[in-house]
């Protein structure tokens, strides 16, 4: 609670918060904002914005206020979910290499380096080709390669927090490890595990936009990537039409701009030594530098 | 052996490994897909269980799967990486030529990047909290979220009239001397390559700047204070040196996700290079293609990797302790 209360006076993490609740709202009454309904048109096609549709229409003469809207939805969804599947991976294996030690940690290191050298987006369209495109495949697949920088970050905490007194106390009462696990760990490391989720939503986000730009997309279902890439196929750039594609892009933008302030905020709230030391809401790569026990 | 020969020794047999787990877990993936090269074919007509058997045998698929890994790791070895379902030309072909598309843009957006993502966070970094450090940081950090297929698309719009938006060279510039190809060529490369250097400047400079704040905080920077040096000197010789190190390691570090954006900003742009031809390769379902971009990329970046940890010990003997 002291945390709480400390991030609300940051008016950055504020101000990331806001944005980050508002795009949730958005997504989850999407269907009751929507002016107009996606499904056909109601207007002409590439219609500049005006009284009537605030950001104009597509291609089709569908409005992008509603579109963007919809697509709020699913790129949110797909964001959520895949962070939870990462955190929920990175976060297991992250406590087992920090409080096990030995071999544990060796091989969860050993598969988390693989996985952080392997370049993310291309292994992502060779899983999303081969294995189709619905929403909950680019979730798995998105989420299934995110989860590296939260193992990492986990595990140094938890190294720390097992030096600790209060672990050694319980320790020598007779407490067991999932009981130590569960009791101190775990509620000590939730804030950190709040914010790696957070982070890693603005990774999914972008991650999302960008396959289905290459044409990967759930094709049932709208988003703001698939918003996008409908834009570049249906020639909105040479027909100079700007709102068909600005929206989607500012909505990504906030988006992952709001995670990062959050996401950031607590974790110098935690730990007020790391500064700004590290900075990579989509790829938390150069993180791997700070952990000391490398080499 | 040295600390530091034995830290190269290591760091070289565990890229090894890892570029050999690599190579299998391609093997299984694309071995794990439903159905093979054959299964398609039972819907031709006139198409007889023989005639499948024979196309299996002449894709080897109807051997053991150990024997299939062993074929598929000594035809690697050599070099051969099969054939592109598209134009039926060796995928290592097709693959080389596209890399080396892709290099020439990438690097020189992100020599720009890294050149410009220099210079801006050693200003912001000058005076920590100041206005320009609030301004410099916020831009960058916006820029940082803005999706970079977003950029390239926006760059398309209002610069279509003046640039070439599409492919590497003008189709009807024939009989051009060199001098003409040349300044072609770096017109197509213009807005590709700013969109990569856009898309990586502003991670760049948040980085130096970090560094540099760290580094100008340290005592050897307050020993040359003491001495009267001029800012100018304290900035870039005395502080700026020990605040490039996370930058050479960045360099390496974030290469997958260069990769990354290059497929993206060469989908807008058309630039044929091995993005684009990912991209194409996904949408015909080329298969063959798709092992061998991923092989090559992958198999590249553990290679830079181990050379930035090299040149990370070198530049830092700290790290082979």
């Amino acid at each position: 609670m002291r945390l709480v209360r400390q991030l609300l006076r940051r008016p950055t993490v504020v101000l990331g918060l806001a944005i980050v609740l508002l795009f949730t709202f958005v997504a989850v009454f999407a269907p009751l904002l929507e002016p107009y309904p996606i499904d056909g048109p109601s207007g002409e096609p590439f219609e500049p914005p005006s009284a009537a549709h605030w950001l104009g229409t597509d291609d089709a003469g569908v409005d992008m206020l509603s579109l963007v809207i919809a697509g709020a939805q699913n790129s949110m969804l797909v964001g959520f979910a895949a962070a939870l599947v990462a955190v929920l991976i990175g976060g297991t294996l992250g406590i087992i290499a920090g409080y096990k030690g030995s071999w544990g940690e060796t091989t969860v290191t050993g598969v988390t380096d693989f996985f952080l050298v392997i370049p993310g987006l291309p292994l992502m369209i060779v899983l999303a080709a081969l294995f189709g495109q619905t929403i909950y495949h680019i979730v798995l697949v998105i989420g299934l390669l995110s989860w590296m920088s939260v193992t990492y970050v986990v595990r140094a905490q938890v190294h720390t927090l097992k030096e600790r007194g209060f672990v050694a106390r319980a320790r020598s009462l007779g407490a067991g490890d999932l009981y130590i696990i569960r009791r101190h760990i775990l509620t000590h490391v939730a804030p950190l595990l709040v914010a790696q989720t957070v982070l890693t939503v603005a990774s999914a986000v972008f991650f999302e936009a960008a396959l289905a730009f290459i044409g990967l997309g759930d094709p049932e279902r709208v988003s703001w990537g698939t918003i996008i890439q409908n834009a570049f196929l249906h020639s909105a750039v040479s027909l100079g039409a700007w709102w068909a594609i600005v929206p989607p892009g500012v909505c990504i933008a906030l988006v992952v701009l709001g995670c990062f302030l959050v996401g950031q905020g607590v974790e110098e709230a935690m730990n007020p030594r790391l500064g700004h030391a590290h900075v990579a809401p989509k790829s938390f790569r150069l993180r791997r530098a700070s952990t000391e026990d490398e080499a | 052996m040295s600390k530091r020969q034995k830290f190269i020794v290591r760091r070289a047999a565990s890229a090894l490994i890892i570029a050999f787990i690599a190579v299998t877990f391609s093997f299984v993936l694309f071995r794990a897909l439903p159905g093979d090269a054959a299964a398609n074919l039972s819907r031709v007509p006139n198409m007889t269980p023989e005639a499948q058997a024979a196309i299996r045998a002449q894709f080897g698929i109807d051997k053991p799967l150990a024997t299939q890994y062993w074929l598929y790791l000594k035809e690697l070895v050599r070099g051969n990486l099969g054939y592109s379902f598209q134009n039926q030309q060796p995928v290592r072909d097709n693959v080389l030529l596209n890399i080396r598309n892709t290099v020439v843009m990438v690097g020189v957006g992100t020599v720009a990047a890294i050149l410009l993502g220099t210079l801006i966070g050693v200003a912001a970094a000058y005076r920590q909290g100041s206005a320009r450090d609030r301004v410099i940081t916020g831009a960058a950090m916006v820029i940082y979220s803005l999706p970079v297929q977003w950029i390239g698309l926006l760059l398309l719009v209002w610069l279509a009239g003046y640039l070439p938006t599409s492919g590497m060279s003008d189709p009807y510039l024939l009989d051009a001397g060199l001098w003409e190809t040349l300044v072609d060529r770096a017109r197509h490369m213009l807005l590709p390559s700013t969109c990569v250097a856009l898309m990586l400047f502003g991670g760049f400079a948040l980085v130096v700047r970090s560094s540099q704040l760290e580094a100008l905080a340290d005592d050897h920077v307050l020993t040359a204070r003491a001495k009267g040096y001029r800012n100018r000197r304290i900035v870039w010789r005395e502080a700026f040196r020990s605040a490039m190190l996370p930058l050479v390691t960045l360099s390496t570090l974030t290469l997958g996700w260069v990769i990354a954006g290059a497929i993206l900003v060469e989908a807008v742009f058309s630039w044929p290079g091995a993005g684009l031809a990912t991209v194409q390769a996904v949408s015909a379902r080329d298969y063959p293609m798709l092992q061998g971009i991923f092989l090559f990329v992958t198999v590249s970046v553990v290679g830079f990797n181990f050379v930035g940890d090299v040149l990370h010990a070198v530049l830092d003997p700290r790290v082979t302790e």
